[in-house]
């Protein structure tokens, strides 16, 4: 049987322990206050930095405005002119030179074939025009021819147009529209009348728009 | 000061003291850190702002020679085209058709063909306005068409649109007719049209001239 007699009132006991709340409250009490004083101090030494970096940089973007102002305005005015310039290049590009067209008719109609009449004609609306103007040309050439073989010159008249070297690449399509007996009074039993239809490309083209 | 000895009046003491320290606490945060922080990242987020656009705008500043060397060109190539070359047809004391008739009319007299009648295809009402448009999908140009009729024969006529097209790569002839002549075998009926560019604003080449001028100077 062992006996254990404690003389220390509650009140007087002590801890043993170097860590308790009483030296633990006094080492919070000095520490504490301190982070927070340099934390404070922390804060408001970068508020002031930051502070200075904004009025620097406030004055190189005050200085700096009016300039990039003036670029912008001259970079609209660039892509204003180029447009206009873009524009003006389409009044070329999407034109056909006849007087190579024509000629490719002249050198391509065997002497057997009279042409009466050609038209050319846009199908775009002259009355609201457009610019820059996109144009589809049509060429339609009438004529008359004679004899048995009449078909035969028509034909070979539409397949050397078509691969005539002036109309390679712009001509969409040849094609013979009409083909007849002549029926005017004067005519004889082997003449024939006939039409050929040329359509051109749509100008410029698609890509280059 | 030393703590009351008595267990539950220390333990009232210590959280009146704990309650104040949250509260003077919470009023310093309140009150001081967080207006403090806040104000710190609105000045962090304008720094980053204008970082952006010190960058943009030093790109955009360095971009003014070239730009400026570039819109000259495009000035010059417009202006040669509409000024010097004259290949935007431009009115003589408000007529186009004076203009135009006397090109066509020299192209003919140099071959030796009589025109017979030049006229215009498009109606009055559809002249150019005055003022210079600020809207940049506005068309800067319009059409303007005559109808040309004359007699030749078709290797003249072709002599004739070479001679047109030739001098000038922006006109057009947008429709043509020829109709061949019984009586005289050689010489056929023919008429057609010629389209020009001319300006939607006549006012608009002075403009270009004058911003031609003023980047000149800056270059």
């Amino acid at each position: 049987m062992s006996l254990s007699v404690d003389l220390i009132t509650p009140e007087e006991r002590r801890s043993a322990s170097a860590i308790n709340v009483k030296s633990l409250s006094r080492i919070g009490a000095i520490i504490l206050p301190t982070l927070i004083i340099f934390a404070m101090g922390h804060l408001a030494l970068k508020g002031m930095l930051t502070s200075s970096r904004l009025r620097v940089l406030e004055s190189r973007w005050e200085s700096a405005e009016p300039k990039q102002k003036q670029s912008l305005k001259l970079s609209k005015r660039l892509h204003y002119n180029m447009q206009t310039a873009t524009e003006l290049d389409a009044w070329k590009t999407s034109r056909i030179e006849w007087h190579q067209q024509l000629r490719a008719v002249m050198e391509t109609a065997p002497t057997s074939i009279q042409a009466t009449m050609l038209v050319i004609a846009a199908n775009r609306n002259a009355a609201a025009p457009a610019s820059p103007p996109t144009r589809k040309f049509t060429l339609n050439l009438e004529g008359k021819t004679s004899g048995e073989r009449a078909m035969l010159f028509v034909e070979s008249f539409k397949h050397r147009l078509e691969t005539h070297p002036a109309t390679t690449g712009i001509v969409e399509a040849v094609a013979v529209a009409n083909y007849g007996a002549d029926i005017s009074t004067s005519a004889g039993e082997f003449d024939r009348v006939f039409r050929i239809e040329c359509q051109y490309r749509k100008r410029p083209e698609e890509t280059t728009q | 000061m030393k703590l009351p000895t008595d267990k539950a009046e220390r333990t009232k003491i210590l959280m009146i003291i704990g309650i104040a320290v949250i509260g003077v606490g919470y009023v310093a945060y309140s009150f001081g850190l967080s207006p403090l922080l806040a104000k710190q990242r609105a000045t962090s987020a304008r720094i980053t702002e204008l970082e952006d656009l010190l960058w943009r705008g030093k790109n955009d500043i360095n971009m003014i020679p070239i730009n400026l060397k570039q819109n000259c060109e495009t000035l010059e190539q417009i202006l040669d085209i509409s000024e010097v070359k004259r290949q935007i047809l431009r009115p003589s004391l408000g007529n186009y058709l004076l203009v135009a008739s006397d090109i066509v009319e020299s192209r003919a007299d140099a071959l030796n063909l009589k025109i017979d009648k030049i006229n215009e295809t498009i109606a009055r009402k559809n002249m150019p306005r005055t003022g210079v448009t600020t809207n940049p999908n506005a068309p800067r140009f319009m059409p303007y068409a005559v109808n040309v009729s004359l007699a030749c024969g078709l290797a003249d006529l072709v002599q004739l649109v070479r001679a047109l097209e030739e001098d000038n790569p922006y006109l057009c002839i947008t429709r043509l007719g020829v109709i061949e002549n019984t009586q005289t075998p050689e010489s056929h009926a023919v008429s057609f049209d010629i389209q020009w560019p001319i300006w939607n604003a006549p006012t608009h080449s002075i403009q270009l001239a004058a911003e031609h001028l003023s980047d000149k100077e800056k270059l």
